[in-house]
């Protein structure tokens, strides 16, 4: 063999011949099929050093004439392929070219998922050659996992089995099965699990309990959300037990899920705590009601127990009792503040404001707020559970003037959740004075759900709201086209926020969109009131909103895939 | 003529752009608006670009190549307008109008093109004429049937180069004997500059390929591999001092190792000329030191089975006057350089239209059949850099960091871009797949990869020494 005389010439050529004498004893017992070869170099009239060589050199050759293969066998076993995708790829030519416009980075996001679910509505699944940059895209944009999962195809839930970073991209089944939980993503036995307890409550508690110790604490926190379906007195046992799990995010569902329960020991300890906390002083014969509220001043042992958060950061706004205050308050159903306090939300937010401990309480109820509409969805809306939220308690805090001081991603959430109407309701007012304020809040609402993954609630937009929205945008995007602006904050918020909205608004909507006059070119000199910097960014602004339209449109007019016999459609 | 001419694919014609800011560019040229006139026939492809200026840009692509032409200030080969030009057609050829004659303009080049290309036949007939011409006269042994000899006079200028060779060369066997005597493994405060002397020894002797041989030698960590690289090149130092022994084939491949390959006459005039009907496997460009670009062409003779190698460079992003398109098939003559494994050719002619049917897999052979082929060609070609693999029905195995082509019991090592891995097991979906690459003796260069669901290829790449 080749291989093993290479090894023994290596070490002679590293240390040298002149200090190894062995190089032809060596090349005389070399075996077949070599030996005549290597033989002759044995008894060659060069030097030690050049015979190497020249060993070396013909081992060198038969190395690459015979080397470099492995046995197939000696490779791990491999993964199963691939499972025939019952779905066409949009695959010509003219499609595909439309899919990797959507990759470029002009495209609004909205826009991204309207395409792409359209394409699934439409009964197509992405050509394989286009998954991976979809599935970078989903990774890096979580509002676009559920459109990507729609039109990925067996094809592209294989490639993601296949790359572990891909297996954050969600991807829900539209009907699990039991399959879904037996060998399924964390996603898909969510799904199962949620779906379970629609139908029967006690049994998927049952399954999840007895999974529960072989699980990890990601997986644990994962299915505890799917308690939030159907959630009843009968699981408050299985919840108390959650309070005291080692991981945290699952320590915090359950405290959520449990102020749902009103009758709950977890909720009745909370009424405690409040009762010694806040004092209401009588006046005029019980006719005026002065509330009072004082935080704790220690901390007590029992908190850890029932899942107060005690880790407060270092930087943080709140001081150390405002921040157990604030605990408190986070962990305690909405319902129980008007009924305590006989008063309405609004006059709740007014009545903090005069305290010292208005940040800690706005904020605990925020988060409470959120948490219950998250999981019980808004009383007198049909998908309402048990726990669900006053619409009141959104209208307030989204209306209070502290509001405005939030970062878009704690408001934004409270804003989708109130229904339909009254979310319009606070918009129309608005519309005319402040279109782009409007719009932009419009843009992050409509796209909410698909972070939520409710992606079902994703883009509603009330048609009578959109038209006067989109014509308030045509006219003021005509006038900053001309030369003219009022405000030029109000200017710059267009740039990101209207090609967004284009993606959102009714198909209707579109011509008037089309038909803005493109910018004039700016005269340096002249004496409009646009500054000639602002001009230049405003500019590409018409580009880019007809190539939304454009491309809105090319996907709108996607063919619906021919559904094939056969089932076997790779 | 009123068969239609191929439409070239999105992929392809993307594929034939000079560099990446072209292509891009070449999207940005999609609008309708900028483009008003377009049209196509069975030859030619031609359309007028509205750009900043007042004059609209005239780009016209000649189909049978595909070549282009175009009046914007580019150099480069393809511009953006060509290739804008061909996405177009690919995306919607109803956009092309196909009127009675072409415009002027782009006649005229036609024309002109079909003139020169008569001529340049013309031309190379009287050359083969000239050589059987010479053949046919009375040979030594009175036998006017023997193959012709070719002219192997040597001239006064080879003598020199060979001279200088010689004294290059017996400095480096001095040296590498030294080294080799002394130990690989001491290592002295000069002899990382010894090596780059030796290099720059070799580049003075007019042997100037054996400078990147000992620059890779230089770089090599692994101890047995730079063994192997300095065993291979006293091989080499040694078929030189034997060279007038030496079979003409072996003779070839050592002046080509050294970095003196025939030059274009001689192979016409020399080589082998092989007629057939010629399918393109795999191409791959690439970027060299100093801006040097290097483009492969990989080709497989339907009825011969040969294989065949074209190389050409260029410089910065000008591009390659001449394509291919890969998947696809031309009759035409290819002349082999003369080598034991005859490998790298010239193509002399090429049909104006492409085989029916390009982009089929073609058959392919075995496993084994194929690697013994590779095995006998670097056999008989110890330097041999580079042989072309085919291999049907592979299963694409990624196992860690490493990639994986398996078949017939085999398991090959892949050389793949990192970040293409995704798209090749996205194209493959755990199925098997028709590959095309260089094999090295040790792993594959991947170039082409052809599954159900699209073929893949690998395009341009910054390069290294292999």
């Amino acid at each position: 063999m080749t291989e093993p005389l290479m090894d023994r010439l290596l070490p002679i050529a590293l240390v040298g011949t002149e200090r190894s004498p062995g190089l032809r004893a060596l090349l005389r017992e070399v075996p077949a099929p070599l030996t005549g070869l290597m033989q002759a170099l044995a008894t060659a009239p060069e030097d030690d050093a050049t015979v190497l060589l020249r060993a070396a050199g013909v081992l060198a050759v038969a190395q690459r004439v015979g080397g470099g293969l492995a046995a197939a066998d000696a490779l791990p076993e491999a993964p199963a392929p691939a499972r025939s995708d019952a779905r066409p790829a949009l695959s010509a030519e003219a499609h595909q070219a439309l899919l990797q416009r959507l990759l470029g980075e002009d495209v609004p996001d909205s826009l991204r998922h309207e395409a792409l679910s359209l394409v699934a509505q439409r009964g197509w699944r992405l050509p394989a050659a286009l998954l991976p940059p979809m599935l970078a895209l989903a990774l890096r944009l979580p509002m676009l996992r559920s459109a990507v999962g729609a039109v990925m195809g067996e094809r592209g839930r294989w490639l993601v089995q296949q790359q572990p970073r891909w297996r954050s991209i969600v991807e829900r089944p539209a009907e699990p099965t039991e399959e879904d939980w037996a060998h399924g993503s964390g996603a898909a036995r969510l799904a199962f699990l949620k779906d379970e307890r629609r139908r029967d409550p006690d049994a998927a508690r049952e399954r999840l309990i007895a999974e529960l110790a072989s699980l990890a604490a990601r997986e644990r926190a994962e299915l505890v959300e799917a308690l939030a379906v159907g959630l009843s007195a009968a699981d408050e046992p299985l919840l108390v037990k959650l309070l005291r799990d080692r991981a945290g995010d699952v320590r915090t569902l359950a405290a959520q899920l449990l102020p749902r329960l009103p009758d709950s020991e977890q909720s009745a300890w909370l009424a405690g705590q409040w009762s010694a906390l806040l004092r209401v002083e009588s006046a005029w014969l019980g006719l005026k009601k002065r509330w009072h509220v004082e935080p704790p001043t220690a901390e007590d042992p029992a908190w850890k127990t029932r899942a107060l958060d005690l880790q407060r950061p270092r930087h943080d706004g709140l001081g150390e009792r405002g921040w157990w205050l604030y605990q408190l308050a986070r962990l305690t159903a909405p319902a129980f503040w008007p009924a305590h306090m006989a008063m309405t939300p609004t006059e709740l937010i007014d009545w903090a404001r005069g305290t010292d401990w208005k940040d800690a309480l706005l904020r605990g109820w925020r988060e409470a707020v959120l948490a219950a509409a998250g999981s019980a969805g808004v009383a007198g809306e049909p998908d309402a559970q048990p726990g669900a939220v006053d619409a009141r308690w959104l209208l307030a805090l989204l209306d209070c003037r502290e509001a405005p001081g939030w970062p878009a991603h704690e408001v934004t959430p409270l804003r989708s959740h109130l229904p339909l109407a009254a979310r319009t309701a606070l918009w129309r007012e608005r519309v005319g004075s402040a279109a782009a304020d409007v719009a932009g809040e419009v843009v992050r609402t409509c796209a909410q759900p698909l972070i939520d993954g409710r992606p079902e609630q994703a883009g509603q937009l009330d048609p009578a709201l959109a038209a006067s929205l989109s014509a308030a945008m045509v006219r003021e995007l005509t006038d900053l086209f001309a030369g003219r602006h009022a405000d030029e904050r109000r200017a710059l918020a267009w740039l990101d926020t209207a090609p967004e909205l284009v993606a959102w608004l009714p198909l209707a909507c579109l011509t008037a969109v089309e038909a803005l006059p493109a910018p004039a070119a700016l005269d340096p000199n002249a004496s409009a009131t646009t500054s000639y910097w602002l001009h230049h960014r405003i500019a590409p602004l018409h580009d880019r909103l007809q190539q939304t339209v454009a491309l809105r449109r090319a996907f709108h007019a996607l063919p619906v895939a021919a559904v094939s016999s056969s089932t076997d459609f790779r | 003529m009123t068969t239609t001419a191929t439409v070239l694919t999105t992929e392809a014609v993307l594929a034939l752009a000079p560099d990446d800011a072209s292509a891009k560019a070449a999207r940005g040229l999609l609008a309708p608006a900028k483009w008003p006139t377009l049209g196509h026939d069975a030859a030619a492809a031609w359309g007028e670009c509205q750009g900043s200026g007042s004059k609209p840009y005239q780009t016209q692509v000649d189909l049978s190549g595909p070549v282009f032409k175009c009046s914007c200030p580019s150099r480069k080969f393809p511009c953006k307008h060509g290739l804008a030009l061909l996405l177009l057609r690919a995306q919607d050829t109803s956009r092309f109008t196909t009127p009675a004659e072409p415009p002027e303009w782009v006649r005229a080049w036609l024309e002109g093109r079909r003139e020169r290309a008569e001529k340049q036949e013309q031309k190379q007939q009287k050359q083969q004429e000239a050589v059987l011409v010479a053949a046919s006269a009375p040979t030594a042994s009175g036998d006017p049937a023997a193959a012709p000899i070719p002219d192997t006079t040597p001239t006064a200028r080879q003598d020199k180069r060979w001279q200088r060779i010689d004294a290059g060369l017996e400095e480096l066997a001095r040296w590498l004997a030294d080294r080799v005597r002394r130990g690989l493994a001491v290592q002295t405060r000069e002899s990382a500059g010894e090596w780059q002397t030796m290099a720059a020894r070799m580049v003075d002797a007019q042997a100037g390929a054996l400078a990147g041989w000992l620059n890779a030698a230089a770089a090599e960590s692994d101890s047995a591999a730079l063994l192997a690289r300095l065993g291979r090149l006293q091989l080499l130092i040694e078929a030189v001092q034997r060279r007038a022994t030496l079979d003409a084939g072996v003779l070839a491949d050592v002046r080509a190792t050294l970095g003196w390959p025939l030059d274009r006459d001689e192979v016409l005039a020399r080589g082998e000329a092989v007629d057939d009907v010629w399918r393109v496997d795999g191409q791959i460009v690439e970027e060299r030191e100093q801006r040097l670009v290097e483009r492969r062409v990989w080709l497989s003779g339907r009825r011969s089975g040969r294989r065949a190698l074209l190389l050409d460079f260029s410089h910065g992003t000008t591009g390659f006057e001449t394509s291919w398109i890969t998947g696809q098939a031309r009759a035409g003559r290819l002349v082999f350089f003369p080598s034991a494994a005859p490998l790298r050719a010239l193509s002399v002619q090429r049909e104006a239209v492409p085989e029916s049917g390009d982009g089929e897999a073609p058959v392919l052979a075995g496993w084994d059949d194929e690697l013994d082929r590779a095995a006998a060609a670097m056999a008989a070609h110890a330097w041999l850099p580079l042989w072309p693999l085919r291999l049907a029905g592979a299963a694409i195995r990624v196992v860690e960091d490493d990639v994986w082509a398996c078949g017939d019991g085999h398991a090959l090592p892949l050389n793949v871009p990192v970040e293409q891995v995704p798209t090749l097991l996205a194209l493959a979906g755990g199925g098997l797949v028709d590959l095309h690459g260089e094999w090295d003796g040790r792993t594959l260069l991947l170039l082409t990869l052809r599954s159900e669901d699209g073929l893949w290829q690998i395009g341009r790449i910054e390069g290294g020494a292999r």
